[in-house]
């Protein structure tokens, strides 16, 4: 046997090998025991791939199940990239030839890491016959290239000018390649780099709705990257339609209407600037007062949805962004911000007769009394305050003196002295305030105009839901004073009287969207309720529009705020807005010819822009003006605006009209028929 | 009278009184029972893991079992043969051994011998069957050594460890022109294994560790490594780094065992293991097989398995009934040891990657006969340890 040296030693190598086994123990226990979740989700990574596919989106009808948007079939010619490099050359260089690309962007496609190894990548969407015939006949010369028929959108109702856009183009919006920021807020919501996704319009909005379940499969590969099976496939389900509350038929009236109204308008002069109106863009909203729904919704100018489908090339989409060609891709309707002019007088004339500001007592010269009804004002055209020899002027439009006018005569003419005459009456009233007692307090009383316009929904964006919303502007003091920060003027700092007579006719500071100016009309008309526009009435199984549909949910009706409306007040001011259509002298009487007096009541604006730049041309029409509770109808608020397009009664009323026509059951209305800009 | 001592008496004395017949040439009673339960254990589970790991690879799934069951074969028949030998007639062979071993591992660096995955490591025979000689030497290193050192046992000064390092140096230097240099940290752990045990003060195991070390150094500075190996090596110090390149089989190897978690994903049913994704898998990361197919309950089984081998080798290096019995189990424990824990901390991450077989699981014919001569030797000690 082995001497004692030899066994102390034999029991240290032993005692140092234990504690290397040791060692192994705990280094496997800390991999398969402690820390494993992290290491498994590793080899998983590595070994499972997962493959969408999209499930076919949902459809776009309009409130009576017409088809907006719906899918189609096209052919799209795909490289499977599991193919040699020799091969993939062939590929690629015939696939150039063939289709007229750049071999290098076929390269590039080809590249694109968004889609999985085991996806055929599509190089070519809505591939002609020809080409697919080729293809079949000469596979030798494209490995791994194949077709397939893959599911885009497609949209039957188009308009009758230029290239045949597709109807409500702002509206319903189009779909397209996921882009890194919607990515990255969508990835939770299972959205793959190369899904496709509403932009804008409806098919951003329903976007969730229409989307569907992709299907998913699992596939397994092995270290070569070989496929050795499925390991789990999620089937797919089909994306929900979607009912619009729009009215096809107005929708398409409503475009052409503003399209010939502007192409009209551009045959005029403008006296000022001394050239023809450009007629830059404009929109024509459509509400039903009664519940907020939006029966159509028109920007111009328009552009073609339908170029979206298989994706717009960059070139095509900077012309659509490109300020010379007036940005059509802007949702004038709900984006745009105008001044709205004389379209504003109700709301000035509601806060007058319902804050009465002091007038001079006609029967008693040195008493003063409450404004009301019975204020009338001799019109000289223009009207001047301030100290003799500091005098300012103010004038009506068309310099024209209206004579002695009552509330009633003063709007169906329009007469913007009247209202500049209100607007010096607030101040007068209450505004003497020497500039340190001057107060940003909305609930002064000089301010009650301002508060009666937010009260109607100015200056806070509708909650359409469309993206980009504008919320406008109600000027008052505390925005005058952001404007005017450091400006040792203090005049800068204090609500003079000229403020409050801009404010009155809708000019300077203000600034409304086509919507908002539709729904505070509607306001104005229903009795006092501010809805929250609603697009969609219902979500419907995919498909099912075509049969009986077949309803997921109900959009309700959303009532968002009532308006302290004084109805007294208001029965007031509705002749005159009747006698705008109604009376010989209404200034929306000729556009409106042959429409029986009582059936619409409006409101024609021409509102001035600073900077050079032509009149907006806007006109607000109610159809009917009153709805007995008893016998509920559709109370349809038509606003129109169109930029540097002139004299609201000349070119905004007469597109009205139209679209009125079209209200009223006519799908096919003649056409616009514009007038000389000579009426306001 | 004279007394004539019974016939029995001049048997072999063991624990039991006399030994029957045996064909074994040792009492079948006296064999180390819990070592080779534990031996055929762990060659059953190896067999199990290389057909897991390896019956994807080419078109018959029993492709490298069959070979394997061949060489297992051939393995139990050296064992038996080493067995009926009296290990101390070995010593007899010391001479022998290391001409034998220098021979092999010159002669494979010459025409006889062929070259695969850039060394010149095997001799070829028909049939397809190849034969390593560098794992043959660890057995026939040890049978070398062990003579040498028995023979000058308690004057293990200066000179003798010098002659004894210069002894190993010849093999080593042969196999690092194949080169494998798993094979000669192996052989470099007996080496230091049996010098420990021998005697050899502790201050000239630390000359002989600064001489390995300046060894090491000038093998990789002056490029006698390929740059793979010296990738593989530094590895283990940057893993993340290097996940792509050298580090893959580490990553890949790591998350496999990891993956298995507690009870693992099942015999035959690793994912990672049935579709490849661990290079090398069937050879030197078996070990991951084990990790990501029966979990941490099969690999420390394993692993305790292991041990017990390791315990009754070393219990037979204590028990044995001379020094030269002794310094043979010291020597295999050693390189056991090393092997084991090089083998089974690279798969986890904890040791560089080299190319050393795990002992009786890892697919490699010459590995398994090399495995079983050692065994075979370690069990005839301990069946002899009182006779």
């Amino acid at each position: 046997m082995t001497d004692a040296n030899s066994r102390v030693r034999l029991t240290v190598v032993g005692v140092v090998v234990f504690a290397l086994f040791g060692a192994l123990f705990a280094r496997l226990w800390f991999l398969q025991v402690g820390n494993s979740t992290s290491y498994a989700a590793q080899t998983e990574q590595s070994r499972i791939r997962t493959i969408r596919e999209p499930a076919i989106r949902g459809a776009i009808v309009d409130r009576n199940g017409q088809v907006m948007v719906q899918n189609t079939l096209t052919d799209t010619i795909t490289v499977d990239r599991n193919i040699t490099e020799e091969e993939r050359a062939i590929t690629v260089r015939n696939l150039a030839d063939l289709l007229g690309k750049d071999a290098k962007q076929i390269d590039t496609e080809l590249d694109n890491p968004g889609y999985s190894v085991y996806e055929p990548v599509p190089v070519a969407k809505d591939a002609t016959f020809e080409t697919l015939v080729y293809l079949r006949e000469h596979p030798e010369l494209f490995p791994g290239v194949s077709a397939d028929r893959r599911s885009v959108r497609e949209y039957p109702e188009r308009l009758t000018f230029d290239d045949r856009p597709p109807v409500g183009a702002h509206l319903v919006g189009y779909v397209g390649s996921i882009n890194k920021s919607e990515y990255k807020i969508q990835r939770r919501a299972g959205y793959s780099q190369i899904d496709l996704i509403g932009k804008d319009g409806i098919e951003q909005l329903f976007e969730s709705e229409l989307r569907g379940k992709p299907r998913e499969r699992k596939l397994e590969v092995d270290s070569r990257g070989r496929l050795v099976g499925q390991a789990e496939v999620v089937a797919p389900e089909a994306g929900h339609d979607v009912e619009l509350t729009i009215d096809l038929d107005v929708q398409r009236v409503a475009e052409e209407s503003l399209r010939q109204g502007m192409d009209q308008a551009r045959n005029y002069f403008d006296r000022l600037t001394g050239e023809r109106y450009k007629a830059t863009g404009g929109a024509v909203v459509v509400i039903d007062a009664q519940n907020g729904d939006v029966v159509a919704l028109a920007s111009a100018p328009t552009f073609n949805i339908a170029n979206f489908t298989n994706g717009i090339p960059i070139q095509d989409f900077n012309l659509l962004t490109d300020p010379a060609n007036n940005l059509p891709l802007i949702d004038r309707a709900v984006q745009g911000l105008y001044a709205p002019g004389s379209t504003f007088k109700p709301f000035s004339l509601y806060s007058a007769l319902r804050d009465k500001p002091q007038v001079p007592d006609p029967e008693n010269p040195d008493q003063m009394k409450d404004f009301d009804e019975s204020f009338t004002f001799y019109d000289r055209g223009f009207i001047e305050f301030g100290a003799s020899g500091q005098e300012q002027t103010f004038q009506n439009a068309g310099k024209q003196p209206n004579g002695i006018v009552d509330i009633t005569k003063a709007m169906t003419v329009s007469s913007d002295v009247f209202w500049y005459n209100i607007g010096l009456l607030y101040w007068r009233t209450w505004g003497r305030g020497e500039p340190a007692q001057s107060s940003t307090n909305l609930a002064d009383p000089q301010y009650g105009m301002q508060r009666t316009a937010r009260a109607f929904g100015f200056a806070r964006p509708t909650g359409i839901g469309l993206q980009g919303e504008a919320r406008g502007r109600i000027p008052d003091l505390t925005f005058k004073r952001e404007v005017n920060a450091g400006n040792p003027d203090g005049s800068s700092q204090v609500w003079l009287p000229g403020d409050g007579m801009n404010l009155a006719v809708g000019q300077g500071d203000v600034l409304v969207t086509p919507l908002q100016l539709a729904s505070a009309y509607g306001a104005l008309a229903n009795g006092g309720t501010i809805y929250t526009p609603r697009l969609a009435k219902r979500v419907l199984e995919g498909g099912s529009t075509l049969g009986e549909p077949r309803v997921v949910r109900e959009l309700p009706v959303q009532p968002a705020r009532e308006v302290a409306l004084d109805q007294s007040v208001v029965d007031k001011i509705f002749p005159g807005l009747e006698g705008v259509i109604c009376s010989t002298e209404g200034t929306a009487n000729a556009a409106f010819d042959g429409y029986e007096c009582g059936s619409v009541m409006g409101k024609t604006g021409t509102a001035e822009i600073s900077a050079g730049k032509q009149d907006t041309a806007l006109f607000v029409g109610v159809m009917p003006a009153r709805v007995d509770p008893e016998k509920p109808q559709p109370q349809y608020v038509v606003a129109v605006v169109v930029e540097q397009g002139g004299f609201g009664g000349s070119v905004a009323a007469p597109i009205a009209r139209r679209v009125f026509d079209a209200l009223r059951g006519d799908p096919n209305p003649p056409p616009v028929k514009t007038y000389r800009p000579n009426i306001d | 009278m004279t007394l004539t001592p019974p016939r029995s008496l001049n048997r072999a004395r063991t624990r039991f009184g006399s030994a029957p017949p045996s064909r074994l040439g040792v009492d079948w009673r006296e064999l180390d029972w819990v070592m080779l339960a534990s031996v055929a254990a762990i060659t059953t589970l190896g067999m199990l893991m290389v057909y897991s790991t390896s019956r994807n690879l080419v078109d018959d799934p029993y492709y490298f079992v069959k070979r394997q069951g061949a060489a297992l074969v051939l393995g139990i028949a050296a064992f038996l043969l080493i067995l009926r030998i009296d290990y101390r007639k070995f010593r007899d062979f010391s001479l022998l051994a290391y001409i034998l071993v220098v021979a092999l591992l010159f002669g494979v660096l010459t025409p006889f011998g062929s070259s695969a995955k850039g060394a010149q490591a095997w001799y070829a025979f028909p049939g397809g069957f190849q034969f390593q000689p560098a794992e043959i030497a660890k057995f026939l290193l040890i049978v070398a050594l062990c003579g040498y050192v028995n023979e000058h046992r308690g004057d293990i000064d200066p000179w003798r460890v010098t002659v004894i390092v210069s002894l190993a140096i010849v093999p080593i230097g042969l196999v690092q022109l194949q080169p494998d240099l798993g094979t000669n940290m192996v052989l470099a752990a007996i080496l230091v294994g049996l010098l420990a045990v021998a005697g050899a003060k502790g201050r000239y195991l630390v000359v002989l560790l600064l001489l390995a070390a300046t060894g090491i150094y000038a093998v990789v500075s002056l490029g006698l490594l390929k740059q793979y190996q010296i990738d593989r090596l530094t590895t283990v110090f940057n893993p993340e780094e290097s996940a792509q390149g050298a580090g893959y089989n580490q990553s890949q190897s790591k998350a496999t065992i990891a993956a298995g978690g507690t009870f693992g994903a099942g015999l035959f049913d690793g994912p990672q293991t049935r579709l490849g994704y661990v290079p090398e898998q069937q050879t030197d990361f078996i070990f991951t097989a084990v990790g990501e197919e029966l979990g941490f309950a099969g690999a420390a089984t394993l692993l305790a398995l292991f041990g017990i081998v390791m315990w009754r080798t070393w219990r037979t290096a204590r028990l044995a009934r001379d020094y030269y019995g002794t310094l043979v189990c010291s020597a295999v424990f050693a390189m056991f040891a090393f092997q084991i824990f090089e083998n089974i901390g690279m798969t986890m991450g904890i040791m560089p990657v080299t190319g050393i077989p795990l002992p009786l699981m890892s697919y490699g014919g010459s590995s398994l006969i090399a495995t079983f001569c050692c065994l075979g030797l370690v069990t005839n000690v301990y069946a002899r340890r009182f006779s």
